[in-house]
């Protein structure tokens, strides 16, 4: 009760402008402040240290870091060059290269908002030069940060596997097979609607077999570091984290020495972004910390998982009902706020009910990454449309079909556990 | 005074993010290779909370912690002005509280050793007391640069990027 009382003072804080790392700070330290607490209140610093100091976490930093590594390796137009060869040629062609290009870029990059930011500077003129009407290009580019966000490596699943103690390794492999569908759903949502609309193809032609090879051949680095980052995972070679440190050694030796495009003033410039991204992440995660411990303290997951296990007579039917709630919520609250205060509440929830916890996770961070791509709370959606200058309300318009085109996959993902499931099963067994 | 200040912070977390991942690249090479030495987590753990402190410092610096400014922004201007008021009140008296507290913590943990001999947790549960002081000062000095109102808005070329 005391738990569910300080939750409500943490959104509201948020809803009047606080900061949420904060909100949240405040929220949980409060409880150690109230007088029928019988705890020290030094717990409440201890426990925001602790909530830095584990071996998994460091793949934040190192996956944030390797993600702005590779944007100034000279990755990023050597893949466009290749989606465009590859999509280009269908209807809304610089729509359909840009689907391609989040899906290409998901193997280096694992930041759904990152994604989106880069490419509204590298394509969005270029999608209004074509005739789109600003709302449908952001709607694209922002909806395109999903498949990168899904396909691994994710800074979102290592979150999840992190707080949930799940298996990173499984998570990764697991996004691959849904990352895909995600991208074939949009890519034919954008081709119903460019065609309606009359968005032409930027090429004449299909591409032939000579141009893809040898645009192929000049990405060959990027293409091969997500097969080379899983094979490594599987295999035990490395864990998560260490896979990071090796992966910045990758992105440095890419665009230093084969690119050639990469010097010591973009190497610091990358460090620069990243150290103000994992100074902004990694408050939100550390001063979730008080209030995770509250919350296990008080014992919230078990009384959750009594209450639903009854309710419910279905897994499918829990999912359904938690998939509703994580759409609400990501669409009123920031991604790594609802998986820092959610995944320690709801994976021994759908542990006790049977539910597989990567299959869930995969689902919750679906959910709760597209919630930042629409109002009215989204920092895909500011971002993008800050860049594009397009209004909310255009973008919130354009964006029905995708948004339609995502929940008929994530449904495909409730109904059908398979589709998550049976890559890492096989794989790791 | 304050732009030496402000470098000399950008240079240590970016200094810092460096040594935490050479750490792990070591750590992990020296596994790879049937060596493994002790400590290398560890250490990179101690790298990784003072790079984190000192980069939400920096951001809260330039106004980019996230928020949600949905409703802000529907708010008449001394509606707003009162409510942020009482906002950044309950900020600095949050981080205030956290150095107070974290203090003591960070010297009881003096004597515990981190699994290798040198360094003790305590440099790494002091992290939080500086943290928390480095961004009381920081909150206080965007409020006198930047008025109240304005104080928790990003600067211009901040793009947040989370996940």
């Amino acid at each position: 009760m005391i738990t569910a009382l300080l939750l409500v003072l943490g959104l509201v804080l948020m809803a009047i402008g606080m900061p949420v790392a904060f909100a949240i700070g405040i929220a949980g330290f409060l409880y150690f402040l109230l007088p029928g607490t019988f705890l020290p209140v030094g717990i409440g610093p201890q426990r925001i240290v602790s909530a830095t100091q584990s071996f998994p976490l460091l793949a934040v930093p190192l996956f944030i870091f390797i993600g702005h590594l590779m944007n100034a390796s000279g990755i990023t137009p050597r893949l466009l060059r290749l989606s465009t060869l590859l999509a280009g040629w269908m209807s809304g062609g610089l729509a359909q290269a840009s689907l391609v290009l989040s899906t290409l870029m998901g193997g280096v990059s694992g930041s759904a908002v990152a994604d989106a930011a880069m490419q509204s500077r590298v394509l969005g003129k270029g999608m209004v030069g074509e005739g789109y009407t600003p709302g449908f290009a952001g709607a694209v580019l922002s909806i395109g940060g999903l498949i990168t966000a899904t396909i691994p490596p994710s800074i979102g699943l290592i979150l999840y596997g992190y707080l949930g103690e799940v298996s990173i390794g499984r998570l990764f492999i697991a996004g691959v097979v849904p990352g895909v569908l995600l991208m074939v759903a949009l890519m034919i949502t954008t081709w119903l609607v460019s065609r309606r609309r009359g968005y032409t193809p930027v090429r004449d032609s299909l591409p032939r077999f000579a141009e893809v090879a040898s645009a192929t051949r000049s990405s060959i680095w990027a293409l091969l570091f997500p097969l080379w980052l899983l094979v490594g995972i599987r295999y035990g070679l490395f864990t998560p984290s260490e896979a990071g440190a090796f992966a910045v050694v990758y992105a440095l030796v890419v665009g230093c020495f084969i690119h050639r495009e990469m010097g010591i003033a973009e190497i610091i410039e990358a460090m620069r972004a990243s150290v103000r991204d994992i100074g902004m992440i990694m408050l939100i995660i550390m001063f979730s910390g008080i209030i995770g411990y509250v919350v296990s303290f008080e014992r919230v997951p078990q009384t959750i998982a009594e209450l639903t296990l009854g309710v419910f007579s279905s897994q499918t039917a829990l999912l359904l009902t938690l998939a509703v709630l994580l759409v609400f919520l990501g669409m009123l609250l920031e991604a790594t706020v609802v998986v820092m205060l959610l995944a320690p509440i709801l994976v021994p929830v759908i542990k006790t009910a049977g539910i597989d916890p990567v299959h869930f996770g995969l689902l919750m961070m679906t959910l709760v990454t597209f919630g930042g791509m629409t109002p009215p709370v989204g920092i895909s959606m500011y971002t993008v449309c800050g860049i594009l200058r397009c209004p909310f309300t255009d973008y919130s318009r354009e964006l029905v079909p995708f948004a339609v085109a995502v929940l008929t996959v994530v449904l495909g993902i409730i109904f059908f556990p398979t589709i998550v499931l049976f890559l890492p099963n096989m794989l790791m067994g | 005074m304050w732009r030496w200040f402000d470098k000399l912070e950008d240079i240590l977390a970016i200094v810092l993010l460096g040594c935490t991942s050479l750490t792990i690249l070591a750590s992990a090479t020296m596994r790879a290779i049937g060596h493994p030495f002790a400590g290398g987590a560890e250490l990179a753990q101690f790298f990784f909370i003072w790079t984190a402190v000192l980069g939400a410092d920096i951001m809260l610096r330039r106004g980019g912690q996230v928020r949600i400014d949905a409703l802000v922004v529907l708010m008449p201007p001394r509606v707003l002005r009162a409510i942020t008021a009482v906002i950044l009140a309950m900020m600095l008296a949050f981080l205030a509280l956290l150095a107070w507290y974290g203090m003591p913590l960070a010297l009881s943990n003096w004597q515990r050793p981190m699994g290798f001999a040198g360094l003790s947790y305590g440099y790494v549960t002091l992290a939080l007391p500086v943290g928390a002081a480095l961004m009381f000062v920081s909150l206080l000095r965007r409020v006198l640069d930047k008025g109240i109102t304005r104080s928790l808005e990003p600067d211009d070329d901040v793009v947040e990027e989370t996940l």
